[in-house]
């Protein structure tokens, strides 16, 4: 900072220095004392060791979303009815001389219970690749590639065969590959819902909050009418509203938005709730009297503040937006198939059957809890550290 | 307006202010009421002195600052303001003719924790007046908040230091700096040491009256701590639910108070030397709640003195021939000790 | 170890030897409560004066154990003695919320606070409230509770007693809260009442009531107070004896008189000048206290008051914690300065 050595220099030559000089109350730690209001919370959040954890797993998710078919092993819609209802296969690791490999699964269908059954054959076996070749997809929509975190190592054989982490579905459909299409859809779903609510929240809370008045009183019970109306009566009716020739990403996309148009509700009145007090904040005060426009007292002085509660309030959104769209397609009114969600696929365990004999259909379940709870504790964790008048 | 040649030595002069907020009821929001804030209050602040506005909770002083600088809007009244340029009312004007007024007249805040953007470091937080008022050139925003960190008793190298570094008596100096940024002609101070340790209130007392000698400052010093308004004020105005009661200057109101309410203020203030004999008038009752004030003089529930005629006509201000002006029917018959 | 302070006072009623209470935070330990000795004798007033962080608060907490995590009192004893001296309690050893503990707690030692509002249950009546202290430490039952509680409220002069006692805490105002929280206090007959910053959040004539209040209520039951304030003005009024503490140690102590008027140590000095008194001229400038109190974390070491010093001697304040010593009878002193 070239102006902190101009001022160095003139206090050197003691230029000005009124006899009582003040100390710091902080006699040593001055990273702290220059420390913007971010770099304090981010400190505070990295202390609170669960909601810092629960941060990195979220990270992890989102890594999965964004490298989703990276990561899978075959195209989630191929399927293969030989292969249906295979329990979960394990890698073996350093057999025969292979680093990673897998062994062949034979299925033959019981005549008395017509159940599949299937049985590992470890003679014959494939070796596996890490960073190996797979069937080919677009990475982002933008690079042709084959490159998979799980490859068959060689060419003839193929992934969607051979490789079943977590077993099959009734299709024969590989679970594992379709729980990370999944998980892509749901979170993003839930990303982009969250985003249209946040502007949603921000814009009709600031307004309420800042004007107050009759302005604040018509909002606020629009808010209420918007709130009190049913939501799965509408969801019902919407959806069959959609036309039957839509594909299956406009109904995604159409899904998001109705989401997003009841979910910023929450946001807005936490949102309307914080300009009412931070209006009359003596600083804010004190910038209007200084002359400071509306838009420079609203977007210097009191949106500033919120970022945090808004970041806060978004990952505690995220999951409601993550389980409204699970309870959605599970009951049949949102995604359907050949799309993949957590909701399609947790509609496929929705049977006693697959408590009886298929329970790992039911791994969509967790992953849905385990980021749903790493969500909730991340906001926890962000909002604690968000209180700007705490001491370090 | 005219500008006049020789400056006019009241840099304020309050004329019949009044604000008053309307209390509703009902969905339709009907008006049932007032609460009379401020009731026709009427004194100067000459230019370069300090005029203490003192006062228990409900009595307005708080009210009287915001109009003064239109944070809020009075009701009626006339609030003129005394620059270089003219005289201005500032009681009625529209914010865009206000704007330019407001580099006159600043405002340091009561409570020091949260009249600071805890966002904005020393540097933007002293430097947005001069943002605000046609002041770009980033250096020179520099050298003048060097120039205001410097008066305050700061180092200027604290300019990128945020609010949270700071202790309370330190925050307010800070708010003072901002409020020295434009070079005005009256600060208001709200109650600017009751939030303070005794120790930290005496530095930022001497450093107000230092500011003032060196700038011509004129301050409105607004505080329930008689003390300390004694030692800084040059006139003090006591006020009890929205009405002036007494003014005078320190020493009269201290040795002879004129007003029931000034005597039982001034016995009521604990004072720090054993030897003291105080007048002990202790006060009975409580402060009205001000949207449902007393018939006649206000202070007539709790006024040792209170005749019939108390209790049904409101006591204009007297002035008497010295030139105090105080607000009881019975000023002349009773005998009133202050301070001994 | 103190010596007794004899002069006409009776033994003491409760003694505090060598409390420290550190807190542990992430941060580092603070040491809020760091060697503190008191004595609090029958019938007379113990005032403990500081500014912020100087532990006042937390000495208090501290003898009615209701200091939490990650406070704690890691040394030191608090006798409350009682008719012979094999009664004598250490409040200390005493189990975590058992029996005796609760027995003591708003039975011999009751406590009122600063913020009546956040003191009583918003959901109970004020009545409700009185009457359950009466029943925890007495055989009344209901009806005879009730009249009891009724007949503190008019003792500590409250209007209409049976209508306030079943109105709820936000039904009253300040001062009258603050008079309920009296009530609550003294009903049960304690020997040692504590104060802390009773009268802080009120008005000036309302603070007087209450203080008048108090001082009657201490005639008419023989109880002690601890009064914990930072208004150097009331403990004169109020209190006979005084503690000036700093930073967690007790560094001057004695009767009013002798600290007033004869202040040893140079904060109580320092403390004292820089409040604005009768003798203080117009506009005169205060002696100020350079600096600021210290960060919990950031003690000085040796006297924690060596950084402001004005009579520092070097080599010998920055090492070690200065010895008691004493001045005359009953007024003792930790510094340097006065070691024989």
């Amino acid at each position: 900072m070239n102006y902190l050595s101009r001022i160095k220099n003139r206090l050197l030559n003691k230029n000005d220095i009124p006899e009582e000089i003040e100390e710091p109350i902080i006699q040593d730690d001055v990273s702290i004392q220059i420390a913007t209001q971010r770099q304090l919370i981010w400190r505070r959040f990295k202390r609170h060791r669960l909601g810092f954890a629960s941060a990195i797993v979220v990270l992890l998710f989102y890594v999965l979303v964004l490298f989703a078919d990276f990561f899978s092993t075959s195209l989630p819609v191929k399927y293969g009815a030989a292969r249906g209802f295979m329990p979960p296969q394990g890698i073996q690791f350093f057999e025969e001389g292979h680093f990673l490999s897998v062994c062949k699964v034979n299925g033959e269908r019981d005549m008395e219970s017509f159940l599949m059954v299937h049985t590992q054959d470890c003679n014959v076996r494939e070796s596996i690749t890490l960073f190996g070749k797979g069937y080919e997809y677009k990475l982002w929509g933008l690079f042709k590639t084959e490159r998979h975190l799980f490859g068959m190592t060689n060419p003839d054989a193929n992934a969607d065969e051979w490789i079943h982490i977590m077993g099959t579905d009734k299709q024969g459909r590989d679970v594992y590959s379709r729980l990370m299409h999944g998980t892509r859809v749901s979170l993003t779903i839930g990303l982009i819902g969250v985003a249209l609510s946040i502007v949603f929240g921000i814009f009709i809370g600031s307004i309420s909050g800042y004007y107050g008045g009759l302005i604040d009183s018509l909002l606020q019970r629009f808010i209420e009418i918007i709130r009190s109306v049913p939501t799965i009566p509408l969801y019902m009716g919407f959806s069959s509203a959609f036309p039957e020739d839509w594909t299956i990403n406009q109904v995604y996309f159409m899904i998001t938005i109705i989401i997003s148009l009841f979910a910023w509700t929450d946001l807005a009145r936490v949102i309307r709730g914080r300009f009412l007090s931070l209006r009359d904040e003596d600083f804010v005060v004190a910038a209007r009297l200084n002359g400071a426009s509306t838009m420079r007292v609203v977007f210097v002085h009191m949106l500033p503040s919120f970022y945090s509660h808004v970041i806060a309030q978004a990952s505690l959104a995220l999951p409601l937006m993550i389980i409204t769209e699970t309870s959605l397609s599970y009951l049949g009114l949102g995604l359907r198939p050949p799309a993949v969600s957590y909701g399609v696929l947790l509609k496929d365990a929705q049977n006693v059957q697959a408590v009886a004999h298929t329970p790992w259909l039911f791994l969509p379940g967790v992953a849905v809890i385990v980021v749903i709870l790493a969500l909730n504790f991340m906001g926890d964790g962000i909002r604690d550290a968000a209180d700007p008048y705490q001491e370090v | 307006m005219s500008a006049t040649k020789t400056k006019n030595e009241n840099i304020v002069e309050i004329k019949n202010l009044k604000k008053y907020y309307p209390i509703t009821a009902g969905i339709f929001q009907r008006v049932i009421g007032h609460i009379k804030a401020v009731d026709d209050v009427s004194f100067v602040i000459p230019r370069g002195k300090t005029v203490g506005l003192v006062g228990e909770s409900g009595c307005g002083k708080t009210t009287i600052s915001k109009c003064i600088l239109r944070a809020v809007d009075p009701t009626s009244g006339e609030i003129h303001l005394n620059t270089e340029d003219g005289t201005n009312n500032v009681a009625d004007m529209r914010e865009k003719d206000l704007r330019p007024l407001r580099r006159e007249m600043q405002m340091i805040f009561q409570d020091p924790f949260s009249s600071l953007n805890p966002r904005m470091n020393l540097f933007d937080i002293v430097s947005e007046p001069l943002l605000l008022n046609g002041i770009k050139s980033r250096i020179e925003r520099q050298d003048r908040v060097e120039e205001l960190l410097s008066k305050v008793g700061l180092r200027p190298e604290y300019m990128v230091r945020f609010p949270h570094a700071f202790s309370g008596g330190q925050r307010q100096r800070i708010g003072i700096a901002r409020a020295l940024a434009l070079n005005p002609s009256l600060i208001v101070c709200d109650e600017p040491v009751s939030g303070l340790d005794v120790s930290v209130q005496a530095q930022v007392i001497n450093l107000l009256m230092d500011l003032q000698d060196e700038l011509g400052l004129s301050y409105l010093f607004v505080s329930h701590d008689l003390s300390i308004v004694r030692q800084i004020s040059d006139s003090i105005q006591v006020m009890y639910l929205g009405r002036l009661v007494e003014n005078g200057t320190p020493d009269e109101i201290f040795s002879s108070p004129k007003h029931p309410y000034t005597e039982a203020l001034i016995s009521a203030v604990p004072q720090a030397d054993p030897d003291v004999t105080k007048n002990h008038q202790t006060l009975i009752g409580e402060i009205p709640n001000p949207s449902n004030p007393p018939d006649g003089c206000y202070f007539h529930p709790r006024c040792a003195y209170a005749t019939d005629e108390c209790k049904i006509t409101n006591p204009g201000l007297t002035v008497d021939k010295s030139g105090r002006s105080f607000s009881c029917h019975n000023a002349k018959d009773i005998k009133l000790s202050g301070l001994i | 170890m103190t010596t007794k302070n004899k002069l006409d006072k009776e033994t003491s009623i409760l003694e505090v030897r060598g409390l420290k209470t550190y807190f542990y935070t992430a941060d580092g330990i603070v040491r809020a409560v760091d060697g503190v000795d008191l004595d609090i004798f029958p019938k007379r007033t113990l005032g403990i004066v500081g500014e912020s962080g100087c532990g006042k608060s937390i000495t208090t907490k501290s003898i009615l154990r209701l200091i939490d995590h990650p406070g704690r009192i890691i040394e030191g004893q608090v006798n409350l003695k009682g008719d012979t001296p094999k009664d004598t309690v250490d409040i200390t050893q005493l189990k975590n919320n058992g029996t005796q503990l609760r027995q003591i707690r708003g039975g011999r030692i009751s406590m009122i606070f600063q913020e009546p509002m956040t003191s009583f249950s918003p959901i109970h009546t004020v009545g409700n409230q009185i009457t359950e202290a009466i029943r925890l430490h007495s055989n009344l039952d209901k009806i005879e509770a009730n009249e009891l509680a009724e007949d503190w409220l008019i003792r500590v002069g409250m209007s209409n007693p049976s209508q306030r006692l079943k109105q709820y805490a936000f039904e009253l105002s300040g001062g009258q809260r603050q008079r309920a929280m009296i009530a609550m206090a003294l009903c049960t007959n304690p020997d040692v009442l504590i104060a802390d910053e009773p009268t802080t959040a009120l008005d000036v004539t309302t603070q007087a009531q209450v203080l008048d209040l108090l001082k009657e209520m201490q005639e008419k039951n023989g109880m002690s107070i601890i009064m914990i304030t930072h208004d150097l003005g009331v403990i004169a009024e109020l209190a006979d004896d005084v503690s000036v503490m700093y930073l967690g140690k007790v560094v001057e102590s004695g009767t009013i008189r002798q600290v007033f008027k004869n202040p040893k140590h140079p904060y109580t000095q320092a403390l004292l000048s820089s409040i604005p008194s009768l003798a203080t001229g117009h506009r005169e400038r205060l002696p100020i206290l350079t600096g600021t109190i210290p960060h919990p974390q950031a003690r000085p070491k040796g006297c924690p008051f060596n950084p402001r010093c004005k009579d520092f001697i070097e080599g010998t304040c920055e090492i070690s914690f200065p010895e008691q010593e004493i001045i005359e009878e009953g007024h003792l002193v930790n510094c340097h300065l006065y070691n024989k």
